[in-house]
């Protein structure tokens, strides 16, 4: 099995999971930036849109870029599964063990993967189309709890704050946006539109959400999830479309990631089965998000993921390899 | 055939919604309706929960539906303690996602590290803090003990429709435990919890708190229970109290009231708020003043004198309403919120020192009513 993926289903799974990871790191992760996090978000979008178009108009394919995309796509996942597995056991009372609540999120995505890339997609596409009505109801029953003044002061931490906030942003939306290095169609688009997009849509939710909270100035990863779950407001009927929200927000982000691993994984190695890439893929990650050093990567590796992936992104550009690159045929 | 076969093998996965592990039967849960705090006199911290018994108790077996609730109380050093015994002395399951009602003893919310408390109550995992958040005269446990189902069957249908009724008139805020716990830990205003007593004779110092006009006064209520104003916080722990007239004004302010009532000369109006009320906050030379515009209009018979007397004695009171609160050095109201606005960054609002000058804050107030008849 090949693992592969056509353009359309992967700029929608790239634009979930966009969306995804920088709420969760803004929000719930590293909320650092406080007020400014939707700033900061914005500025990660317009970091990474050359990136996004460099990839998408002359599709680098060397190993100098794969492995390390590949690799970075991969530890990333596995913070996205920590993130799961806490959000799991926050729900599950605490009472099961870490191992456990892994296992199901990761045998869905495996599950997910075996059906192939553009499974993958289109289950995002689908996603897309639902999660803003869950989000619209939501938004809509809560609207009397919104309080703009809870956005002032409007630059938070302050701007030196925000840059640190946007070049992690930008560190993990190229991850997300891993999956878009992959598709080998004749259908491709040079243009950075949904980076820009995803990281709007992130600032957008990023907004909601403060006016829902006060700044805090302290407060574990538990309580900030507390605080976007039920926020303190939200009836017990409401809470499930958040649940909703937040976990297949976080599902289809894993998918996405675990996807471009485990197929960068399957193009340096090509003589691996993909469903066996895959399963290595979830393994590493299961693995991975196990490691307790992780929990230092949301602050620490982070700032640094965009500019190692920009560097190998254009050594490879520059080295020029044979098939280091795959012009495209046409864009829409 | 093979789509219906995948669609009836999806179908049959909800019935694995219910979860893999050992069930939750709602007979093995005790759900915490009412969860009260004290401070012992040996430091203590005392937890009591009340807790509906599963199914209907029979009947002589209880008086107006209280032999329908068990109270529950354990103490332990701190929170973690306290909560652990209590668990332990829970013949179920404790389940705290359906309180609603936090209370908290005055004495406990005056002490210090109050807001510490407040927090380890709120990381509680699966504590509904939505509930709303109380600090009662005197013992939490008697408070909690003296609540019985007067008009409904169901004590949360209870509280709920009574706290909310009490909150339409203004006489107690809308107050959220989880309100109260961000607000403790924010850079912006101070919170608010709705003030309660155990029912006693009216000369009791409870009631004499409720100001001589309020409607309340007098009454006679076979429920156990008083709520008749707010109390205030200031960096964590409580600092004063309203009554249930000046927590109608507050409210009227923090424009979470629709109409109130007013008496002017020996007169009675109601005046209900004609668009949102309006709070500013100007910076002046080292100083701020304050600022409430308030737009009301009254369907009572009220001529041009009337009513310009009416609109000085409001502006009075709100003044002195916020005056109060700048005495106690509490901010209710979200003028913080508004002059954070004036600053960019975080660190330029906590050097502003708004605390200091909220207390030397000149108030302004400006009323205008009109009768649209």
């Amino acid at each position: 099995m090949t693992l592969l993926i056509s353009h359309r289903p992967a700029r929608a799974a790239a634009l979930a999971a966009v969306a995804a990871r920088l709420f969760q790191g803004l929000v719930v992760d590293a909320p650092t930036t406080q007020n400014g996090a939707w700033l900061s978000a914005l500025i990660g979008g317009m970091l990474a849109a050359p990136w996004m178009f460099v990839i998408s108009k002359y599709r680098p394919r060397g190993a100098l870029f794969i492995a390390p995309l590949g690799l970075y796509a991969l530890v990333d996942s596995a913070c996205v599964l920590a993130a799961v597995t806490r959000s799991a056991g926050y729900l599950a009372l605490d009472r099961s063990a870490s191992l456990v609540l892994l296992i199901p999120a990761g045998l869905a995505a495996l599950w997910c993967m075996w059906r192939n890339g553009d499974a993958v997609g289109y289950a995002a596409m689908i996603w897309t189309r639902i999660a803003p009505a869950l989000l619209l109801g939501v938004a809509l029953l809560q609207w009397r709890y919104f309080r703009p003044e809870w956005l002032r002061p409007v630059l938070g931490a302050g701007w030196p704050s925000i840059i640190e906030g946007g070049v992690r942003c930008a560190g993990w939306i190229v991850a997300a946006f891993a999956i878009m290095a992959l598709p080998e169609d004749e259908e491709c688009v040079s243009s950075f539109l949904p980076v820009l997009l995803g990281a709007g849509i992130a600032a957008g939710l990023t907004l909601l959400q403060f006016m829902l909270v006060p700044t805090q100035l302290g407060g574990g990863w538990l309580n900030r999830l507390d605080a976007l779950l039920c926020n303190g407001r939200t009836p017990l009927y409401l809470q499930l479309p958040m649940i909703v929200l937040w976990f297949a927000g976080l599902f289809h982000l894993l998918a996405c990631e675990l996807f471009a691993a485990s197929a960068c994984l399957q193009r340096l190695l090509t003589k691996l089965d993909g469903k066996l890439c895959a399963l290595l893929a979830v393994a590493e990650a299961i693995a991975l998000s196990r490691v307790g050093v992780l929990s230092a990567y949301g602050i620490a590796l982070s700032r640094w993921g965009f500019a190692a992936i920009g560097t190998t992104t254009l050594l490879s550009m520059l080295a020029g390899k044979k098939g280091g690159k795959i012009p495209c045929a046409k864009s829409d | 055939m093979r789509k219906i076969g995948l669609i009836a093998l999806l179908a049959c996965a909800a019935l694995l919604l219910c979860g893999c592990g050992v069930s939750g039967e709602v007979e093995n849960q005790a759900y915490v309706l009412v969860l009260g705090v004290d401070r012992l006199d040996d430091g203590q911290l005392e937890l009591t929960a009340r807790i509906p018994k599963i199914g209907k108790s029979k009947a002589g077996e209880s008086g107006e539906g209280g032999g329908d609730y068990l109270t529950f109380s354990a103490s332990g050093g701190d929170y973690p303690q306290a909560l652990d015994a209590l668990e332990q002395a829970t013949p179920r399951q404790m389940n705290l996602s359906h309180i609603e009602l936090l209370v908290a003893s005055e004495a406990l919310a005056r002490e210090a590290d109050f807001a510490t408390l407040v927090s380890q109550i709120a990381e509680t995992p699966h504590l509904y803090t939505t509930a709303r958040f109380v600090v009662c005269e005197g013992r939490a446990r008697d408070f909690i003990e003296a609540q019985e189902t007067v008009i409904g069957t169901r004590l949360s249908s209870e509280i709920n429709a009574m706290l909310e009724h009490y909150a339409q008139r203004g006489t107690i805020p809308d107050a959220r435990f989880a309100d109260a716990h961000y607000l403790l830990g924010s850079v912006y205003g101070d919170p608010v919890a709705i003030l309660g007593a155990t029912a006693r004779p009216a000369e009791s110092p409870a009631l004499s708190l409720i100001g001589p006009s309020s409607p309340t006064e007098g009454v006679s209520s076979p429920m156990g229970q008083r709520f008749f104003g707010s109390a205030l916080f200031r960096e964590g722990r409580m600092v004063g109290a309203l009554d249930a007239r000046q927590s109608m004004l507050m409210n009227l302010i923090r424009g979470d009231v629709r109409a109130i009532p007013f008496e002017c000369d020996g007169r009675s109006y109601t005046l209900t708020v004609e668009g949102r009320v309006k709070r500013e906050v100007r910076l002046e030379d080292g100083g701020m003043a304050l600022r409430v515009t308030v737009r009301l209009s009254t369907l009572d018979d009220v001529c041009n004198e009337d009513a310009a007397r009416l609109e000085d004695d409001l502006e009075i009171a709100l003044r002195d309403v916020i005056n109060e609160c700048q005495r106690v050095g509490a901010e209710p109201f979200g003028f913080a919120e508004r002059a954070a606005g004036h600053f960019t960054t975080l660190d330029a609002w906590r050097a502003f020192d708004w605390r200091a000058k909220y207390a030397q804050a000149q108030v302004e107030t400006e009323v205008s009513i009109r009768n649209p008849a």
